[in-house]
């Protein structure tokens, strides 16, 4: 296996503020929360830091990666879960405003999406979002480790199941 | 040549009325999950802002570095090394081992999980046969060929007592001990504990003695560095059956107790050391699937070997096989207390004589 290398401030600082947005922006896609979103991604960068890939590796797909299982495992948490539905049932409250629905309706919305991403294979959730926030098939393949061919398969029967998911939801 | 091939594929589609209709299924399933995961897609957060916070966030922490061992692959091994090294009786005096590590995270035993782990898939360099070697080594020594004054200094060490009957036992152990009417006397029987031992994390000795083990390449987390983790150990009963390497033991005691010290949030170094690079992914998924990880005793079964679960009265119990099925462990749990049968013993003896447990 080939040495992880000692990381440079110089270079840490580089890669940080080139793929900062577009990693913060994936797990916001995925988490639906810009604080847990932020934290998210900084534990991304900070595994980076305190432990980068083998030398000439691809960081941007190892960034993914990585964010990819933060992400994954965080929607998975039930107390995080169970704390929006708590938000979201306050906010359900008599002194709900009117002019507060629409923030009501996004969060119901979050919860349905992380709710749907939990429950669809881990592989296809990545892949899903993955495609969805403009990775190119290749760039998919280097991220995942699925074949560049198998990258448009997989992306179907992510979306099949996400629709599946997403019916079975609103039709309780 | 793609361009020719993409204008005949969609010539195709649109004179094929399945064809098109699947792909207007999938073009539909297309828009909907990406107007679901687009949606309220006004998140911002400065690069610049972030990279500041990070920063703070490094220089606060003391814990950010993990100390090497060998080569740079970093590994978990934590409270079950400590464990391993410091835990008395049921670990120490059980015949089933397995030269895989595991993450045991165990602050309380309630029940018990097997997972699969196969020594050559880990990234580092643990030398299997040669740990099997040093426990083989071990074990002939409290079992075997060992010299009688050393083996009496080292139960002293640890305060386990032979005692010459089960009354005796009882006594020793301040409380009833269940028995195996049907297997006879057994041959010895040790009182071990009560035993509360406090430990401080020392990653340069815990590297010695894994060096010493044939452990090598081996990471561990800075931030337990110096931290005192207590591990409460009651009582606990072994009887012996059969003659040197064959027959088996039977191991009865209340569940040790791991207290974390302040300040370590073991959900977080858990997850943490999952994270970690080369780890099987077989590994991390059997792992994070544990639920109530905190409370189950992660047995790893060895390579080629089984497990399975196996009703004990009111309880579960976890069988755990060697790859020839001639050794095995079970395990389970009756009221308060924990119970093991395990050694050169088939799974139908070994479950057999569990049910025939007289509890007092």
């Amino acid at each position: 296996m080939a040495e992880a290398k000692e990381i440079q401030v110089d270079e840490f600082e580089r890669i940080f503020l080139s793929y900062w947005e577009e990693i913060y922006l994936y797990l916001y896609r995925m988490l639906r929360d810009s604080h847990e979103a932020e934290d998210a991604a900084q534990e991304t960068f900070l595994k980076l830091y305190s432990r980068p890939p083998a030398a000439n590796s691809n960081y941007r797909a190892w960034l993914y990666k990585v964010a990819s299982r933060e992400g994954l495992n965080r929607i998975r948490s039930n107390n995080r879960r169970t704390r929006l539905i708590s938000k979201i049932k306050s906010l359900w409250s008599n002194e709900v405003a009117p002019d507060t629905t629409d923030i009501v309706l996004a969060n119901a919305e979050s919860v349905e999406v992380r709710d749907i991403l939990a429950r669809m294979r881990p592989q296809y959730a990545q892949v899903l979002l993955l495609r969805h926030h403009g990775l190119s098939y290749d760039e998919i393949s280097k991220v995942t480790g699925i074949s560049k061919n198998s990258v448009g398969t997989i992306l179907v029967r992510a979306e099949k199941q996400f629709a599946t998911l997403l019916e079975r939801g609103e039709g309780k | 040549m793609l361009d020719n091939y993409r204008q005949e594929l969609w010539e195709h589609v649109r004179s094929c009325k399945a064809c098109f209709r699947r792909l207007e299924s999938i073009s539909q399933r297309r828009q909907l999950s990406a107007s679901k995961l687009l949606a309220n897609n006004s998140a911002n957060c400065s690069a610049q802002q972030a990279y500041r916070s990070f920063v703070s966030r490094v220089e606060r922490s003391k814990n950010m570095e993990f100390s090497e061992f060998g080569r740079r692959n970093p590994r978990p091994v934590l409270a079950l090394v400590a464990l391993l090294v410091l835990l008395p009786v049921l670990v120490l005096l059980t015949p089933i081992r397995s030269a895989a590590e595991s993450l045991l995270n165990v602050m309380r035993v309630e029940k018990f999980t097997a997972i699969t782990i196969d020594p050559s898939e880990l990234p580092f360099n643990i030398p299997a046969e040669k740990y099997q070697q040093k426990w083989n080594q071990q074990m002939a020594a409290r079992f075997g060929k060992y010299d009688k004054a050393d083996l009496q200094k080292e139960l002293k060490e640890h305060n386990i007592r032979r005692v010459s009957s089960v009354d005796e036992a009882s006594k020793a152990y301040k409380g009833p001990v269940a028995t195996i009417p049907k297997q006879g006397s057994p041959e010895e029987i040790y009182v071990s504990g009560p035993e509360s031992v406090s430990f401080t994390i020392d990653l340069q000795k815990i590297r010695a003695e894994l060096k010493e083990a044939g452990i090598q390449g081996v990471t561990l987390p800075k931030q337990l560095d110096g931290k005192t983790f207590t591990l409460d150990v009651p009582s606990a009963v072994v009887m012996r059956y059969g003659q040197d390497d064959s027959g088996f033991v039977f191991v009865q005691g209340e569940s040790p107790t791991l207290v974390i010290p302040e300040g370590v949030n073991m959900d977080y170094v858990r997850q943490d050391i999952l994270m970690t690079p080369g780890l099987p992914p077989d590994l991390v998924k059997q792992i994070q699937s544990i639920k109530d990880w905190q409370h189950t005793l992660v047995i790893p079964v060895p390579p080629g070997g089984d497990s399975k679960n196996v009703r004990i009265g009111r309880s579960e119990g976890l069988l755990v096989s060697d790859r020839t099925g001639e050794h095995n462990l079970l395990l389970w749990k009756h009221d308060d207390r924990l119970y093991a049968i395990g050694g050169k013993i088939s799974s139908e003896d070994a479950i057999s004589i569990a049910r025939s447990v007289v509890y007092r």
